[in-house]
């Protein structure tokens, strides 16, 4: 947030050139990342993410297993000093499988989530900015969208279309862009409210031109807010699908592991350590993304907008 | 400037460079969908046949009351609000007539100036950046020729230097600063005609000024023609040479800057006149002798739309409308007025 | 002109309000800078006088008006000096016994108080409110004291029951000021009660302010950048700049002999329609950057008349003449700016 203020501060310097607005611009960024990284639920939300994505990216380096191997101990045994967090029914660390299962979660959620979003944005911009008929299309067909049972839509599609990860991220994306879509309209009627979208509209620019450059980057904000909002929604979704065994079950995810810790009716046979991890890591990579959601909303859409003129 | 104002100029300024014909803008006041069923929809009369010509090089300037339509008509008059009737002719040609593209095109040499800076200039842009729009959006995208018209723009508008100017974003900018910015994004498409709302309402009085000499100063150098929306009758006068008066939608008189203030004939205008503050302390306080609500143009009265609050209607006032026609004056300005018990001018024998 | 004659019987000598050395300062956080809005003014107004407080945005002048009220935003703070209300110290209490004092004895009228109504209550719940708080009327009459003061600032008894957006800006403007007045407070402050209102509405605000004042006998301090405006409400005016009072006189004075180059240059930026001047001047330069004022003169990079000595010490309140005070070290060349 750039500190200057227009009272009684007249231009002081001279020296103009081109490299300048880059400066400004890199300036206006600085002072961004300064806000989020002060801000205490942003701090926090930072660090507990990128320990997330660490440790799901350095998996291969720091998982003491292979997380396929079957019989790396006893099947289920309880925590030790050679298995952390124990092993699974067919004696596979569970440790190694929490570490590696992170990437697929975090790449459905993230994936399907960033998808959503820019759906969302393509859709809810234009269903706010046309006033008209066309705007009324749009805004039924979101709504028409909202009310399809997510769930159930999954259940059907992963049983019919199989349950490969990319379908799954198909899935949730197109699942997912309706509730954002609907935020971004409202946004976007507020922002085409304002007298510099008209007073571009009067300079002669096209629709698209001014949806680009005047709406898009005053509405970027609620984009960036809402998608990280997003993920929290999709991760959720594919842990839940995976906890159904709907999810790429070849494949480890922290969904996965609690559907075959669930199914080998882990909790009666007295193995709760099968779960904790994979639930822990759900809860916190959701709790991270919320952190730096609602950070990036309070540093973003400061609600005071210092004005230089109003009176005193 | 248009080639052809620089190959003629003397027929030019004969020539209106625009002309209204019965303008008229309603709204459909929006009721609920079941009671649009039983009642008949309610219009809002917010412009309500206007005619009017603009001279080249002129500045006229319409005043009233908030409510009365200004604004409208001012944003009517480059469709930036779509009119419901009426003919607009810019240089001749029907602007009402043009499709939204070649519309869109017409844009460049037409431009309005909104009232509040802070809310006309998008926040994420800087002065560079605000002003490069315009010129991008009309395919000028020689960066030589930008810079130069940027230039030009800044220090027509007093921003100089320019380079402190350019990297600027609107929050790091005064007002009066951010006000000469609007009107720097006008110049850089060099218009000939510009429509500015309010120019001077939203700024202290130590600034107001160099705002209405900078109009001025268009209008001598660049040859612009303004049409300037205002609450300020002073401003006006200082600055125009012709002021309409408008009530409810519609122009009820209309003559030179200094007669209408000096001489005002309708009611109208002689209430607005008479309730401006002189500065002077010794002067008492002027009353307008007239209620101050200002009906809301939905259901109009019978006979003269000024009747309700008129100290001089009469029975033939809530009966007939009154005929906008020619009425002597003083200063003999062209005046024009419509009000039944102001006497219309005299034909001169044959 | 009646209005003088009637003021000058009706305005004692006896001191209503007594503002000494009042700084406000307004802080964003910890750490910064802090913006001397107010930087050390005085000003008394007696009982009946009506003060006009003129200067430009920033100038700190509501910020003096929200000061004599403590209705200042959780930023701002009075940093020092004393406020009297007809003796009595309201400057440094505790915000609960300010609230003792709002509208029973000062009462303020908001900027843009057309906005300040609370949209889901009826105007007269709205009213009724003070009279309420402060217990000055029965409450089997209170209805009947809203009726009278809605009749004294002519508006219809059947209002009360309507929602202030039922109501024009110049309706709730006039309901603003029966709510200021309905405690009969001894001091109404109206911050900018014009601006923003149409020049009939604002003839109408500015009428009724006056014969208000005429009938009830309170003491003003009136707030506006309309210089026109406030000459003709007010006895005495005081001309702010820079957080800082840099004249005082009565109207007339001021008008036809201002000695502060600031106030004559303000007065040369108005035009009166009915006199318009050939040319109407325009201040160059910004305002000074309260964070940082300069030392001496607040007003000297944009004044014609700064010596060295403007920029070098800052020149204080002197005495022209019986009441008219301006502070500026070429007070004696300002008649010839």
């Amino acid at each position: 947030m750039s500190n200057e203020r227009a009272t009684g501060s007249e231009p002081t310097s001279t020296a103009g050139d081109a490299s300048r607005a880059g400066t400004r611009r890199f300036d206006r960024i600085r002072g961004f990342l300064h806000g989020f990284l002060t801000n205490r639920k942003g701090l926090a939300g930072t660090v507990l993410l990128g320990t997330i994505v660490f440790i799901s990216v350095a998996a291969p380096l720091i998982a003491p297993y292979d997380p396929e191997a079957y019989g790396v101990g006893p099947a289920l045994a309880p925590p030790s000093v050679s298995h952390l967090f124990g092993t699974d029914d067919l004696g596979r660390d569970v440790l190694s499988r929490f570490l590696y299962g992170g990437r697929i979660s975090l790449l459905v959620g993230v994936t399907s989530g960033v998808v959503a979003t820019i759906a969302a944005t393509l859709i809810g911009v234009p269903a706010g900015y046309y006033r008209g008929r066309i705007g009324r299309w749009i805004t039924t067909a979101i709504d028409m969208s909202l009310v399809f049972p997510p769930f159930v839509l999954v259940v059907v599609f992963a049983a019919y279309a199989g349950s490969s990860v990319w379908n799954i991220i198909l899935i949730l994306s197109l699942l997912s862009w309706p509730i954002p879509a609907r935020t971004i309209k409202a946004k976007t009627l507020s922002v085409r409210e304002n007298d510099f979208v008209e007073s571009t509209e009067a300079l002669g620019a096209s629709d698209a031109r001014i949806m680009r450059q005047e709406v898009l980057p005053n509405i970027l904000p609620v984009v960036f807010a809402n998608g990280i909002l997003q993920m929290v929604y999709t991760i959720l979704m594919e842990a839940a699908v995976g906890f159904l065994g709907l999810g790429d079950t070849a494949r480890i995810s922290w969904g996965t592991m609690l559907y075959f810790a669930q199914k080998q009716a882990a909790l009666s046979s007295g193995g709760w350590w099968w779960m904790v991890l994979p639930g822990f890591g759900i809860a916190l990579a959701a709790f991270s993304f919320i952190l730096v959601g609602s950070a990036l909303d309070e540093v973003l859409n400061p609600r005071l907008q210092r004005r230089t003129w109003g009176d005193d | 400037m248009s080639s052809e104002s620089a190959v003629t100029p003397g027929w030019a300024s004969e020539e209106p460079i625009l002309e209204v014909r019965n303008l008229e803008k309603h709204y459909v006041k929006s009721t609920g969908w079941l009671e649009s069923f039983f009642a008949d929809e309610k219009r809002v009369r917010a412009v309500d046949g206007v005619s009017l010509s603009i001279d080249r090089g002129e500045i006229f300037s319409v005043v009233g009351e908030s409510g009365c339509g200004k604004t409208t008509l001012g944003k009517t008059l480059l469709r930036v609000i779509e009119p419901t009737e009426g003919e607009i002719r810019f240089k001749g040609t029907d602007l009402s007539s043009l499709s939204s593209t070649e519309m869109q095109e017409m844009r460049e040499h037409v431009q309005i100036v909104y009232q509040d800076p802070f809310e006309a200039l998008n926040p994420k842009r800087t002065v560079n950046g605000l002003l490069r729009q315009p010129m991008e959006i009309h395919d000028i995208t020689s960066r030589d020729e930008q810079r130069e018209r940027i230039y030009r723009a800044l220090e027509d508008v007093n921003l100089l230097p320019v380079e402190d100017y350019l990297d600027r974003y609107p929050e790091e900018l005064s007002g009066g600063q951010l006000q000469r910015v609007l009107f720097a994004r006008a110049l850089v498409l060099d218009p000939e005609f510009i429509v500015a709302d309010e120019p001077s309402s939203m700024l202290d009085a130590s600034v107001r000024a160099r705002v209405l000499d900078l109009i001025d100063e268009l209008r001598n150098e660049r040859d612009i023609s303004f049409f300037i929306i205002t609450h300020d009758i002073g401003a006006a006068r200082y600055l125009s040479d012709r002021i309409g008066v408008m009530y409810l939608g519609r122009i009820v008189e209309m003559g030179s800057a200094d007669g209408i203030v000096e001489d005002p004939k309708h009611p109208y205008s002689k209430a607005l006149i008479e309730s401006i503050p002189s500065p002077d302390p010794r002067e008492p306080l002027g009353s307008s002798g007239i209620g101050s609500e200002v009906p809301e143009p939905v259901d109009l009265p019978i006979g003269c739309r000024f009747h309700p609050r008129c100290p001089a209607a009469t029975e033939h006032c809530r009966r007939a409308d009154p005929e906008w026609r020619s009425v002597p004056s003083e200063t003999d300005d062209g005046r024009m007025t419509e009000c039944h018990e102001v006497e219309p001018k005299q034909q001169p024998p044959e | 002109m009646s209005k003088q004659t009637h003021d000058r019987a009706r305005t004692t000598e006896e001191t209503l309000l007594s503002v000494r050395n009042l700084s406000t300062h307004y802080r964003e956080g910890e750490d910064d800078v802090p913006v001397r809005a107010v930087d050390g003014v005085d000003l008394e107004i007696a009982r009946g006088e009506t003060y006009g407080l003129v200067g430009e945005s920033g100038c700190g002048k509501s910020t003096l008006g929200l000061s004599l009220i403590r209705a200042l935003p959780p930023q701002g703070e009075i940093i020092d000096g004393e406020i009297h209300l007809d003796g009595r110290e309201i400057g440094q209490p505790a915000r609960s016994a300010v609230k003792d004092v709002q509208w029973a004895d000062i009462s303020m009228i908001y900027q843009g108080a057309q906005n300040a109504f609370n949209p889901v209550k009826t105007v007269g719940e709205q009213i009724r409110e003070p009279l309420r708080i402060h217990d000055v009327v029965p409450e089997g009459e209170r209805a009947g004291h809203v009726e009278e003061l809605l009749d004294k600032v002519n508006l219809q008894p059947d209002i009360t029951d309507q929602y202030p957006h039922e109501l024009s800006g110049g309706m709730k403007q006039r309901a603003a000021i029966a709510m200021a007045i309905a405690c009969e407070p001894e001091l109404l402050i109206a911050d900018e009660p014009t601006t923003a209102l149409d020049v009939i509405v604002q003839a109408e605000v500015l009428n009724m302010l006056q014969r208000l004042q005429e009938e009830l006998n309170f003491g003003m301090l009136v707030i506006s950048h309309n210089l026109a405006a406030i000459m003709k409400l007010s006895d005495r005016v005081g001309v702010m700049y820079g957080g800082e009072l840099v004249e005082t006189a009565p109207s007339e004075v001021l008008y036809d002999s201002p000695r502060h180059p600031y106030t004559a240059r303000l007065l040369r930026s108005l035009i009166d329609p009915r006199r318009p001047p050939e040319q109407v001047e325009t201040i160059e330069g910004t305002p000074p950057d309260l964070r940082d004022p300069p030392t001496g003169c607040r007003f000297a990079d944009r004044c014609d008349l700064a010596t060295e000595q403007c920029t070098a010490e800052a020149p204080s309140l002197e005495a022209m003449s019986e009441r008219h005070e301006a502070a500026c070290f070429h007070h004696d060349e300002v008649s010839e700016l």
